[in-house]
């Protein structure tokens, strides 16, 4: 069979059980296509050599009558700040250039125990820190609608490899936007969980109060496929919540029969922040909202204009903690110890981080010091309650809100790399969802010059049946005339 | 406003060695960056704003507790330049 590659979720599991083509064949393809196309982009920074005995194994299972789990044979790539045994976890730094991890993280151990298959490692901003992916060791991930645009960031090279079809779906981490935005920019979907909805063992820290692993897929139906496997309590992470009887992702849609009763809040100030395109795009996505029954009406959200400056201080304070683990001592550079002082060689060896993530944790060491510590880390964390209690009186009134995604189109690679609070207020609409807790998802509406805008949908914790449902019946009455990029 | 020699500082604290140039680079740019915090400061949590008192808000004594937590990692796994079940480390001064 060609072109395997364009499957989704369903068609691969079914296909590969119904015995339309093996999972040989479809890994195989993958493979190729991955050796094609990008060398282009530059999504991935480890493929995953086992990846076809994996796939022989899951058809011999198959052809002997045993049961597979209801992932069986998809590919998935990983963010590479996500821990996978005996494959190298980089985090896009030269500080763990060589690290492979004795253990998989909770998520992967879960998509391994349904039968997914991991093709490989994919590229980010250096510890997650960026919004475009221009911040890797390994060089920038290319946005696969334009080579010359940035593709979004952190988990760049998670979205630029579903837009490009190297993997059925992929992991993503999302700490003020990284899942989102480079799904928007990439005309993808991707989805952040309620924080404690999806385990962040094995993820690697960089700000572990606002972060949460979240899939990237084509579709919401890929998204929920995925998000039913990896959420849910686990040991390892006292913040993950049980889920068992709260049917989040169940197939019943008995939400969506009473449509003229659900309301939809317009979040005035991220709508008329948005550049000219992305307004009136996100206008043309609510009126399909309205055409099928739904009720939006302007609404406000005041303490928003705050939240960035929250965001950056709680994250980067985080980050500087965090990182402080990177002594060069149980991983890091080859640096001879011989004459040296402790302290020397430590801020020798951290020397060698990249820009971006020397000048989050110097800022971070900023905000905690003394003399500043109640000035900005107490007062943002005093937003971030105000934030969370401003949006659950929102959502007393309204079943999601909408924004864009991001509030610009793509640009061109560079252009914002020198300047970074030009850099970090491409998140302003991302961090809320972060300092609240709450989902949020990002799925693609529409392009302005060939770049893509996505649409941001926000709920209540929790409410990832409600939101995940609705965002659907808006996916399938868009019609994107070019649903792939030409690579 | 930060200045070189606060940066100078900051590093320190941090662990990380920087440039010259990084120092020209960063002064400027960190200041751009705080000076974005400072809107914080523009946010009223005076008890005359009803919404707020009804959020619980953290004192400075609940977000940390200084603490020491001696390390229980068993670093022999792991560890780079190891020797004779010893790590190597730098030298003391």
């Amino acid at each position: 069979m060609s072109n395997l590659y364009t499957l989704n979720v369903d068609q691969v599991v079914n296909g590969i059980k119904n015995g339309e083509f093996t999972s040989e064949e479809y890994v195989s393809q993958i493979i190729e296509r991955i050796k094609k196309v990008d060398k282009k982009i530059n999504s991935f920074i480890t493929i995953n050599d086992n990846a076809l005995v994996q796939a022989q194994q899951i058809d011999k299972k198959i052809r002997s009558g045993i049961t597979v789990g209801s992932l069986a044979g998809i590919v998935v790539g990983v963010k590479d700040n996500i821990s996978t045994a005996g494959l190298k976890t980089t985090c896009a730094s030269k500080m763990l250039s060589d690290y492979v991890p004795p253990y998989d993280a909770t998520v992967i151990k879960r998509l391994k125990d349904k039968g997914a298959i991991i093709i490989g490692k994919l590229n980010l901003d250096e510890f997650a820190m960026g919004s475009t992916t221009e911040w890797s060791s390994y060089g920038l991930t290319r946005n696969p609608w334009n080579l010359d645009y940035v593709c979004g960031g952190s988990s760049g090279g998670s979205a630029a490899s579903i837009a490009a079809q190297l993997c059925t779906a992929s992991l993503g981490s999302d700490t003020g936007g990284s899942v989102r935005c480079p799904s928007s920019f990439c005309s993808v979907v991707g989805f952040k969980p309620t924080y404690g909805l999806v385990s962040r063992y094995g993820l690697v820290s960089y700000s572990n109060s606002l972060e949460q692993i979240g899939p990237i897929g084509r579709t919401i139906s890929d998204v929920k496929k995925i998000m039913e496997v990896i959420s849910g309590k686990d040991t390892n992470d006292n913040t993950t919540i049980d889920t068992k009887n709260n049917n989040i992702f169940d197939n019943n849609h008995s939400d969506l029969e009473q449509k003229n009763s659900q309301k939809i809040g317009l979040l005035k100030e991220l709508i008329n922040g948005a550049d000219e395109p992305v307004y009136q795009c996100i206008y043309s996505a609510i009126d399909k909202f309205n055409e099928f029954g739904f009720t939006s009406e302007e609404s406000s959200l005041k303490s928003s204009e705050y939240a960035l400056a929250s965001y950056y201080t709680i994250a980067t304070a985080e980050a500087s903690s965090n990182l402080a683990r990177f002594d060069n001592i149980r991983y890091g550079f080859e640096l001879n110890p011989d004459d040296y002082e402790w302290n020397t060689y430590f801020s020798k060896a951290r020397g060698n981080f990249g820009d971006e993530v020397k000048r989050r944790i110097i800022v971070g060491s900023f905000v905690l010091s003394s003399g500043y510590y109640g000035k900005y880390y107490l007062k943002a964390q005093r937003v971030k309650d105000l934030i969370k209690h401003e949006l659950k009186n929102l959502f007393k009134k309204y079943d999601l809100l909408l924004s864009p995604t991001v509030p610009v189109l793509p640009f061109k690679i560079g252009e914002k790399i020198d300047d970074p609070l030009k850099m970090y207020l491409i998140d302003i609409n991302t961090v809320l969802a972060n300092l609240a807790g709450i989902p949020a998802i990002s799925i693609p509406i529409g392009f302005k010059n060939g770049l893509p805008i996505g649409l941001q949908i926000m709920a209540d914790e929790f409410q990832e049946k409600k939101l995940l449902d609705i965002a659907e019946v808006l996916e399938k009455s868009i019609n994107i005339n070019t649903p792939y990029p030409d690579l | 406003m930060i200045t070189k020699d606060q940066l100078k500082h900051l590093s320190k604290l941090s662990k990380i060695d920087l440039t010259e140039n990084e120092f020209e680079t960063y002064t400027k740019q960190i200041e751009k960056i705080i000076k974005y915090l400072d809107k914080l400061d523009e946010i009223s949590f005076e008890e005359n704003n009803p919404s707020l008192l009804l959020l619980s808000f953290k004192k400075l004594s609940e977000l940390r507790e200084d603490t020491i937590i001696e390390p229980t990692l068993n670093i022999d796994k792991i560890a780079k330049n190891l020797k004779d079940k010893f790590v190597r480390g730098p030298v003391m001064s």
